[in-house]
Formats: C-alpha cells, structure tokens, sequence
C-alpha cells in the first residue's frame, strides 16, 4: 500500500508561540507525547490509510480541515493537544499550534482560520 | 523555521528549541514499533478500536492505551489477544544470546523441513482434482528457487573470503568462524 511520495511535516505556518513557549516550560512531557503520536499518524498516512478511515482515540477532528492530536501515556498536568491540518494532494502536515483544553475555543478559531488558507 | 521534513522528533525540538525534546521524542517514537505495527494492522482490517475491543472481549479504553503508548508498556498476553482478534498469530523465538549463526540457521532448516512436510501432507490429502497438489507442487520450486539464489549469493561471497594455500590448508578462517563451520 505504499505510495512513491511519503508525506512531510511543515511548522511554517506555527501561531501561537506565546503559548507554545510555556507549555514547553512547564510541560514539555505532554508536549513530546503529542509529537509522538504525530510521527504515528503520518506513519499511517505514510501506509495508505485515509484521515476519513482513522480511528485513534487521540486524534480528533475539529472541522474545517483542522484536526488535533493530543497526548497520552503521560500523567497530564495540563492535558495538552496539537493542532494539525492536512494536504493530502501535496502530501503535507502543517503543524498550526499547541495549546490546552482552557484556551481550546480560541486556539481552535485561529488555527481554523490558518487551516483554511492552506487546505483548499 | 525549517523546511519540510519526514523528521518529526526534529521538528519537536527546533520548534521547543531544546535538543533533550528532540531526543526524548526519538526515543519514544524508536519505542513504538511494535505499537505502529500494531496500528496499521488494525487499519489494515478497516477496524475501529472499538469494533477490534469487541473482538478481543476488552474495552475500547484498553485498546486505546495500548496503541497511546509505547513498545515498553506493553504487554505481551494483550498483543497476542490482539494480533489473535486480527486473525494472527505471534511467534516467539528465545534463543542465548551467544547462540552461533550456524545454530540458528539449523534451527531455521527444522522449521522449514517441518512446514515442508505440513504442505506435502496437505497436497496428500488433496482431494479436489490435484488443484491444491499443483499448486504446492509450484510453490515448492519457487522455494527450492529462491533457497538456491539466497545460497549461491552467500556462498560466493564466503569463496571470495577464501584462499587456498599450495599445501591445501585453507586460510582466512578465523577462530569465531572454525566454530560455526
């Protein structure tokens, strides 16, 4: 089921990094946990499975393009999640940012907002 | 920022700045193999982890830890289960560490003879018109094949290791290697 081009991550288009500074401060446990359960989604990807055909507890959609990715096997302090968008044409996962469940609502508006300018 | 890459322990790490993220993100994603293995076959089978708990008689939260962790907290009687609710089986191969290659190819030459014997059981007892006889029959020329090219590569490699002396005595064998011959 391999395909020739493998998929790649792009962190160009990262807002928040206000935020992202401190969660690496204070919880850079959780942080690696959600990077870890990236490399497992693009793993997937990487061995023809569809977004639409996931199901891993850890990896949600939000709509509009916009998907997060949170951690797991670690004692979360602060339940931490990582937010994705996906090209499939191009084959490219643009990380947007990386926030926590008291700021979801904004988070999730913004990288919406930046998710619609690389996904149509 | 960087490019794009394949690398996302990397990326963990320049975007953290700090290159102790980027090691423990390596680590953790050199930890999860298995669970990736794991994972796809799962996909593979087009399963929920819901659809594969009811399978394995467990909850879906249990699948969901397993495939949320790494290799390490895993345990070896749930992957059976799970492997099993996808229809596969696990083989375990434990073996001294110091075991000589010679040993474990020996070992490997039993496992197939025994398979090899299963098989011509199998076309035996074949009893829908020869087809099953055939095509084991076909299969074991192409195992006979592909043994004899795997054998004729090595061999040729260990020959060109070898030079024999005018009194006969071959040279170029070292003491590990007297041991497996």
């Amino acid at each position: 089921m391999m395909t020739d081009k493998e998929w790649e991550a792009d962190a160009d288009h990262f807002v928040l990094k206000t935020q992202l500074k401190k969660i690496v401060k204070n919880h850079s446990e959780e942080y690696a946990s959600c990077f870890v359960n990236l490399d497992k989604v693009m793993r997937q990807l990487n061995n023809g499975h569809h977004l639409r055909a996931f199901h891993i507890n850890f990896f949600k959609s939000e709509g509009k393009g916009l998907y997060r990715i949170g951690q797991t096997s670690v004692s979360p302090s602060m339940e931490t999640r990582l937010y994705v968008c996906f090209n499939e044409e191009e084959k490219v996962c643009y990380i947007l940012a990386v926030g926590g469940k008291k700021t979801q609502r904004s988070d999730i508006a913004t990288c919406q907002k930046v998710a619609s300018t690389l996904i149509k | 920022m960087s490019a794009r890459t394949k690398n996302i322990a990397s990326l963990a790490g320049e975007l953290a700045e700090s290159d102790e993220i980027k090691e423990a993100v390596e680590q953790q994603i050199q930890s999860s193999r298995l669970i990736n293995t794991l994972i796809s076959m799962r996909m593979d089978a087009q399963l929920s982890q819901a659809a594969l708990a009811k399978h394995m008689k467990c909850s879906q939260g249990k699948v969901s830890k397993m495939e949320g962790g790494t290799d390490e907290t895993l345990k070896l009687y749930d992957v059976v289960e799970y492997v099993g609710a996808l229809d596969h089986g696990i083989q375990l191969n434990i073996h001294p560490n110091n075991m000589p290659k010679s040993e474990k190819i020996k070992h490997h030459v039993f496992m197939i003879h025994d398979l090899l014997n299963d098989l011509a059981k199998l076309a035996k007892d074949d009893d829908v018109n020869g087809e099953i006889a055939k095509k084991i029959d076909t299969f074991f020329g192409e195992v006979l094949m592909n043994f004899m090219r795997g054998f004729a590569e090595n061999h040729q490699t260990v020959q060109s290791c070898l030079t024999v002396s005018l009194g006969g005595a071959v040279e170029g064998i070292t003491e590990e290697t007297k041991s497996l011959v």
